[in-house]
């Protein structure tokens, strides 16, 4: 056998496609050659080797930066379609877009005027939000916003016959025409007027009294909080019978919400009910995560908005179930959004307050006279020896009665044990005497 | 499970198509950086593969094994970036490079190179002389000795006969050896 035929066997031995012939073959051809049997084995080292290189990770961010690049695929897609069926205002720059191919490099081009469309809008004021809510919320804006800057930068481009270099000049002039154009992609707050003007402030209070009449308290606490528009929300009351059944006291507690501008006032009514053992409270101030969630909804109702438009200009069956999810998913964002903004002003607009209440017998301390006699503080001591020995003779008998088994056994045994000393005693004294 | 998300990526669900290539995703990396040889431009091909094949996954056929028309996509994507570059591409392929001279150099070493390096160094080595195969030679090793498939699977990816994969693949990996081998004895 000529090498170049083992050395095929060679490689056909190390994917285990060789036969029983094939390998005796080989086997003989190696026995005889040497450079063929280095050949061989480096050849196994080296596939070993490589079975064994792992499998990279992928790197961070891959998957997110990967989302984006599909859903503005997606959408690109979803734009050749819609085009294709109807005319609408602004389908001429859309047909634009959907012959221009996006090659790689465009994306990078893309970005130089869609910062600058975010600087030129922040510069401006057009868009009264805060840093946060200047990060563009959606994927749906990303993608208006890249693919429209995209086609600017092809529309500069073609005028300014077809140069590469990006002015500022020509993304500015993109930007301006992005106005015009695109006037939805920008998230504006149209209409304040849902959400709270001033700051947001969650008031809870805790007070803990000593009264003497309880029921009368709690009643009244009750009446006030009618009164003043407000509820109880929690309340428990219970006897302290554990440790005293005589006197019926009882503690609670109660959980009341009162409207946020007479909270201050019903702090200082309820400490007059009885004596204050403590009291805190705590003011939170929710206004800047109100605001962003606030804003936040407002972004999604403008993507909504947007995609309704698509909606209105989708042919297809499957279109209509991908702006629908869409639709969904961001419909469930809103109104998750707004049941928390919902819930943030019902906790600003009422404050609340837990009250514990504690019964005592009297709030006045108690003045008890104070016998000093001579003879009353002997007799006094009289008596408290008295009880003393009273007890520790009680508590004697008690121990004798309680331990007379064990008692019984300890004594047969020390009556056993003197027996046994005696008699050895006896027995030594008659051994002595002879 | 996966016809079903097959079928609503065809309907443009994103959604859909990142779970259906969830599996998929760490494989088509992987080629794409064995193809490219560095995680940047790997990143970037086989984004632009997977992009590329949720866009024409209408034209999926069914009958054949999605991982295998991804990967086919991704390999393709690879090779047209890098004929693109090809300018800067130095291929030290079988077919034109003097082999027998470079062997006639490593028979005169009384050691063996090859045994004497540890394996990391040695897994090193390879990457850089994988990088300097030719795309199609690259494919076939990358797929079989890497990634551990069969030469039929590796037919249907690459689009090839059986026969021509063994064949590539032999080629492929003498001349990976070689260049090993100058790799080792220059080191």
């Amino acid at each position: 056998m000529k090498c170049e035929q083992a050395q095929s066997l060679m490689h056909a031995y190390v994917d285990q496609e060789i036969n029983d012939l094939e390998l005796k073959k080989l086997n003989e051809h190696l026995d005889s050659c040497e450079s063929c049997t280095v050949e061989f084995e480096e050849l196994k080292y080296m596939i070993q080797v490589m079975g064994e290189m792992d499998l990279k990770e992928l790197p961070i961010g891959y998957e997110e930066e990967l989302h984006q690049k599909l859903i503005v695929a997606s959408n690109e897609a979803q734009f050749d379609q819609a085009t294709h069926k109807k005319q609408s205002f602004f389908s001429s720059v859309v047909e634009k877009l959907s012959h221009f191919k996006m090659k790689r490099r465009y994306y990078a081009y893309a970005a130089v005027p869609t910062m600058m469309l975010v600087v030129f809008f922040a510069s401006k004021g057009l868009l009264n939000l805060s840093k946060n809510e200047m990060a563009v919320s959606s994927d749906m804006n990303y993608l208006v916003e890249e693919t429209t800057a995209a086609a600017m930068f092809e529309e500069s481009q073609a005028r300014d016959g077809g140069e590469y270099g990006v002015s500022i000049g020509t993304a500015a002039k993109g930007t301006e025409n992005m106005l015009t154009l695109a006037p939805s992609s920008t998230p504006e707050f149209t209409d304040q007027s849902d959400y709270r003007d001033g700051r947001m402030i969650i008031q809870t209070a805790n007070i803990s009294l000593d009264v003497e009449k309880y029921d009368s308290v709690l009643e009244n606490i009750r009446n006030t909080v009618m009164a003043a528009g407000g509820y109880v929300e929690n309340e428990s009351t219970s006897f302290k019978w554990y440790y005293s059944d005589t006197d019926n006291l009882k503690v609670g507690y109660l959980t009341i919400r009162v409207p946020a501008e007479g909270y201050a006032s019903f702090v200082t009514a309820i400490k007059d009910l009885g004596l204050v053992t403590m009291e805190s409270s705590n003011a939170s101030d929710i206004t800047k995560i109100y605001r962003d969630t606030a804003a936040e909804v407002e972004n999604l109702k403008v993507t909504e908005e947007r995609l309704r438009e698509i909606m209105q200009q989708a042919t297809e069956i499957a279109d209509i179930l991908a702006i629908e999810n869409e639709l969904t998913r961001i419909r469930g964002d809103i109104s998750m959004y707004t049941k928390q903004i919902q819930d943030w002003e019902a906790l600003v607009d009422m404050a609340s307050i837990t009250i514990n209440l504690n019964e005592v017998k009297s709030l006045k301390p108690t003045v008890e006279p104070i016998d000093d006699s001579l003879f009353g503080k002997a007799k006094e001591g009289f008596i408290d020896t008295i009880n003393a020995l009273k007890r520790l003779m009680e508590r004697t008998i008690v121990w004798i009665v309680a331990k007379s088994p064990i008692l019984l056994i300890i004594t047969i045994l020390g009556l056993i044990a003197r027996w046994v000393y005696f008699k050895k005693f006896n027995v030594r004294r008659k051994s002595n005497e002879k | 499970m996966e016809s079903m998300l097959i079928e609503k990526s065809i309907q443009g669900d994103v959604a859909s198509f990142e779970q259906l290539i969830v599996k998929y995703n760490r494989y088509v990396y992987n080629i794409a950086f064995r193809m490219m040889g560095n995680e940047e431009d790997a990143k970037d091909m086989s984004q632009e593969a997977l992009i590329k094949a949720f866009k024409a996954i209408g034209q999926f056929k069914r009958e054949a094994n999605f991982s295998t028309w991804l990967y086919r996509i991704t390999i393709n994507v690879c090779k047209d970036e890098m004929r693109k570059r090809k300018e800067h591409v130095l291929s030290y392929d079988v077919e034109n490079q003097d082999e027998g001279s470079m062997k006639e150099n490593i028979k005169d070493e009384s050691t063996n190179p090859i045994l004497i390096y540890e394996q990391l160094e040695l897994k090193e080595t390879i990457e850089t002389a994988l990088n300097k195969l030719s795309e199609d030679s690259k494919a076939v090793v990358v797929l079989k000795d890497l990634l551990g498939y069969s030469y039929e699977e590796i037919g249907t990816i690459l689009d090839i006969p059986v026969g021509t994969v063994r064949s590539r693949l032999n080629r492929s990996r003498s001349a990976l050896k070689s260049i090993l081998q100058v790799q080792l004895a220059e080191q």
